[in-house]
């Protein structure tokens, strides 16, 4: 026999922060909140002895597994609130009409979930009749779990059929022995209670997430000195970094057709390779609150277990351009325009090699995941030149990024349903979802020079930035379509929804 | 369950929450005088270490001794070891963590070439390095940049080293309630509450802001937090633990963004700020295992110290609110 408590969210929303002091909800609610709802019941209900009998064999049964499904997260802009009722002891004082109250801020954080039914499962629990009868009546008077604008509708029932509860997860906190005794303690000693108990997550057994054919161990170029070029261009810089690199190759005495394919890009014929081989991205100060989209650096990420970042002849090519400046106490590697570059898009930089970012900007670990959201910072090149129009092109673009995918080792997008028809779970747009990243094209009355800059054998493509949601969390990094080794296409994570 | 009179070697610790900084602070400053106990020498030694209750919610630290003491005793020993340790807490009168670089590895040198000066360097080297300074245009008077736990600056008459000073030889709160029903507390009867009991926060004495309860916000009130009425108190025990339990968190010098700033044992700044991760570990500890546990670079890693009997870790951050700063209350880290 299977006891069920069902919390229905009337208004299809849960107010209920992890703290006071995080903007996260706290979804789905864990069984220790909803217990000191139940337990808020049975005080408003007069604190009836058979009721403190039923919780207290609620408490004591091991922690029940929770059937929710995924919420998104709403936004939890700070709300003013006036505090208290203002008891100025003056006549004729302004401040106690409620126009002139003072304000002071709170946030209010809460999930949407997709179904607002959440079911508590206690496997082979049975509850005698009196106690099933008394929990029923305390779940009937519980009007609200969480912030009291979170209303629901309560109520406990048997499940015969053992295996309605399938896809039930386990819960984080649970209650224990001794619970009901603790928060009736704490509330007349006028203390907030402790959360409930920590349930040790069970550790995933199956196969390792994804990942895509980029490796997530990068070689950092840090910007330290010249001018750094707007991000619009880091294909280009991105170019000039490879060229450089060769020429570390060349100092070395190795000849062109002999510098490995996956340095290159090439094969010992000249033929662009049709292997992974070293992506070159940009890392910008993107997705935060006052992002301005400064590149403040570049990133050498090689092919997944190709091992370049320890190969002496790489670091050898590398260090012979990147020579140990004494006085600066770092390798600093120039990195420039090729000659002939009109004097307006040339440039000069000074990079400095490091596998340990000091600025937040250029760690790796937000474009690594794993995660199931990932967002465009630069964006997607298109593999091929977009032919249909209207409604359809932007199935074709679609189509051509979850093609992206599979080119580069990972899955396809989810595939969710809205209006009865498939789709792949990628929202292509002209804008980035990161705040500070560039959007993909310029408006209409932008002059040309506003446009992303892409190398000769790209400069006709389509670009266009995405969300790409996956069934599973994949491995990053996430590099997609035809720019993807000169920097265009990066995803980074994106996180949005708070899974259950 | 053991009666609080019965002698016996091992204690729960139900006055200290898990996810509480200021708790975790006072466990460490619990050991710390337990050991400074010992090193005087005197009646057979304590030898304490703590670990976690992980199987009885719930979760408390427990403390492990080598001979049986009642709840009592073991306030009273803790009282005298953080009275001993006290002494170390002189400042020269200065209320902030702000001594000119010259002055503090001064300072620091004489306490570590004092022969018995181990609690004070051990305490100094907790506050501040000579290495991690602010920005200033002579580097040698710069101002040092204090331990990522002072969350104090002069900010509401509010002084670190004033405090820090004041409170581990300040044995008892002044009496609670007034005439003859006052109640009058002994240093052992402080501690004893503050380790034993679920914490009411009487006590109208200093604190240091590492209680996640003194995040105090109009907003969440019915009145003003500042008006006496609402004003929250303090667990004054908990607090003299801590005050003396800092010590174990050694300061030391890291490069970042460009600069030389400070951190701590468990301590690590990203992007959100500073945060403070201690291990929920499973088997008794001495004080200098946990430091070793704290100081261990897989700490934050996801059942990286699973090995060595580690649980989980949970991880308190720092935040500001308008003018003041605060902990948070910690969290599990999952990875």
């Amino acid at each position: 026999m299977t006891l069920v408590l069902e919390v229905e969210f009337l208004a299809g929303v849960a107010f209920a922060a992890v703290g006071p002091d995080s903007d996260r909800p706290d979804w789905p609610p864990q069984p220790d909140r909803v217990f000191s709802a139940l337990v808020a019941s049975w005080a408003a209900r007069g604190a009836r002895a058979d009721e403190a009998e039923a919780l207290r064999w609620l408490e004591a049964r091991p922690a029940p597994r929770i059937v929710a499904s995924p919420a998104a997260a709403r936004s939890a802009p700070a709300s003013f609130v006036p505090p208290n009722d203002p008891e100025t002891g003056r006549k004729g004082n302004v401040a106690v009409l409620p126009g002139f109250r003072a304000r002071q801020p709170r946030r209010f954080p809460a999930a949407r979930p997709h179904d607002p039914i959440v079911r508590f499962v206690w496997a082979d629990a049975d509850p005698d009749h009196a106690t099933l009868a008394a929990l029923d009546a305390l779940a009937m008077d519980t009007a609200y779990v969480g912030h009291s604008a979170s209303l629901t509708r309560c109520r406990f029932r048997r499940e015969i059929e053992p295996d309605a509860f399938a896809d039930a997860r386990p819960a984080q906190r649970r209650v224990y022995d001794g619970r009901l005794a603790e928060l009736t303690a704490a509330f007349e000693a006028g203390r907030r209670p402790s959360q409930g108990a920590r349930v040790a997550p069970v550790p995933v057994v199956g196969a390792p997430p994804r990942q895509s054919v980029f490796d997530s161990r990068w070689l950092l170029l840090e910007d330290v000195d010249g001018k750094m070029r707007d991000i619009r261009a880091a294909a280009l810089v991105a170019k000039a970094i490879r060229d450089t690199l060769l020429d570390g190759y060349g100092s070395l005495g190795v000849p062109r057709e002999r510098i490995p394919e996956i340095v290159s890009g090439h094969m010992p014929d000249g033929a662009p390779t049709r292997v992974p081989h070293l992506a070159i991205v940009p890392l910008a100060f993107v997705g935060a609150r006052h992002a301005d989209g400064r590149v403040l650096g570049f990133a050498l990420v090689p092919p997944r277990g190709s091992g370049l970042l320890d190969d002496p002849e790489f670091l050898a090519a590398l260090r012979s351009k990147a020579e140990l400046i004494e006085e600066r106490g770092r390798r600093i590697m120039e990195v420039a325009s090729p000659e002939g570059t009109p004097r307006d898009r040339a440039f000069r930089i000074e990079l400095s090699p490091t596998l340990r970012a000091e600025r937040a900007s250029l760690e790796p670990a937000p474009y690594l995941g794993p995660a199931r959201t990932f967002a465009t910072v630069t964006p997607i090149v298109l593999d091929r030149h977009l032919k249909a129009r209207g409604p359809a092109r932007r199935a074709e673009i679609v189509e051509q990024i979850v093609a992206a995918c599979r080119n580069t080792g990972l899955p396809d997008p989810e595939i969710i349903t809205a209006d009865g028809a498939t789709l792949a779970a990628v929202v292509p747009d002209k804008h980035s979802a990161f705040e500070g990243a560039v959007s993909a094209w310029p408006s209409g009355n932008a002059p040309s020079w506003t446009r992303w800059r892409l190398p000769a054998s790209l400069a006709s493509r389509s670009l266009v930035h995405a969300v790409i949601r996956f069934a599973e969390p994949v491995a990053g990094p996430v590099i997609l379509g035809a720019g993807r080794f000169v920097g265009l296409g990066l995803l980074r994570v994106l996180e949005e929804e708070v899974e259950p | 369950m053991i009666a609080p009179a019965e002698p016996t070697t091992i204690h729960r610790l139900d006055g200290l929450e898990p996810d509480n900084l200021l708790a975790f602070l006072a466990l460490l400053g619990l050991l710390r005088a337990l050991e400074a106990v010992d090193r005087a020498g005197g009646a057979a030694e304590l030898r304490p270490r703590a670990a976690w209750d992980v199987e009885r919610p719930p979760l408390r630290p427990v403390l492990h001794l080598a001979r049986p003491l009642t709840q009592t005793e073991v306030a009273e020993a803790a009282a005298a070891g953080v009275a001993t340790l006290a002494s170390a807490h002189e400042f020269d009168g200065r209320a902030d963590l702000d001594h000119p670089r010259d002055v503090a590895r001064g300072l620091l040198e004489a306490a570590a070439a004092s022969p018995e000066g181990r609690e004070r360097a051990d305490l100094l080297a907790a506050l501040m390095s000579d290495a991690a300074v602010k920005d200033a245009k002579d580097p040698a008077t710069a101002p040092v940049d204090p331990t990522p736990l002072c969350l104090l600056f002069g900010q509401g008459h509010q002084h670190f080293l004033d405090r820090l000073a004041s409170v581990p030889r300040t044995a008892a709160p002044p009496p609670r309630g007034r005439g003859k029903a006052a109640v009058t507390l002994s240093a052992a009867d402080c501690l004893n509450e503050a380790l034993f009991k679920p914490w009411h926060r009487d006590d109208p004495t200093f604190a240091f802001r590492w209680d996640p309860a003194e995040d105090v916000r109009y907003a969440l009130l019915a009145g003003d937090p500042t008006d006496p009425a609402y004003k929250a108190g303090t667990q004054h025990g908990a607090n003299r633990l801590a005050a003396v339990g800092i010590a174990a968190l050694t300061l030391a010098p890291e490069p970042r963004a460009g600069r030389v700033r400070p951190t701590i044992l468990g301590g690590m700044s990203d992007e959100r700020g500073f945060s403070f991760a201690w291990p929920v570990w499973r088997a008794p500890a001495t004080l200098a295992a946990i430091r070793a546990l704290l100081g261990h670079p897989g700490l934050r890693r996801p059942d990286a110290l699973a090995h060595l009997g580690v649980d989980h870790v949970l991880v308190a951050r720092r935040i500001s609110v308008g003018k003041f700063m605060n902990f948070t209350r910690a969290r599990a880290e999952e990875g």
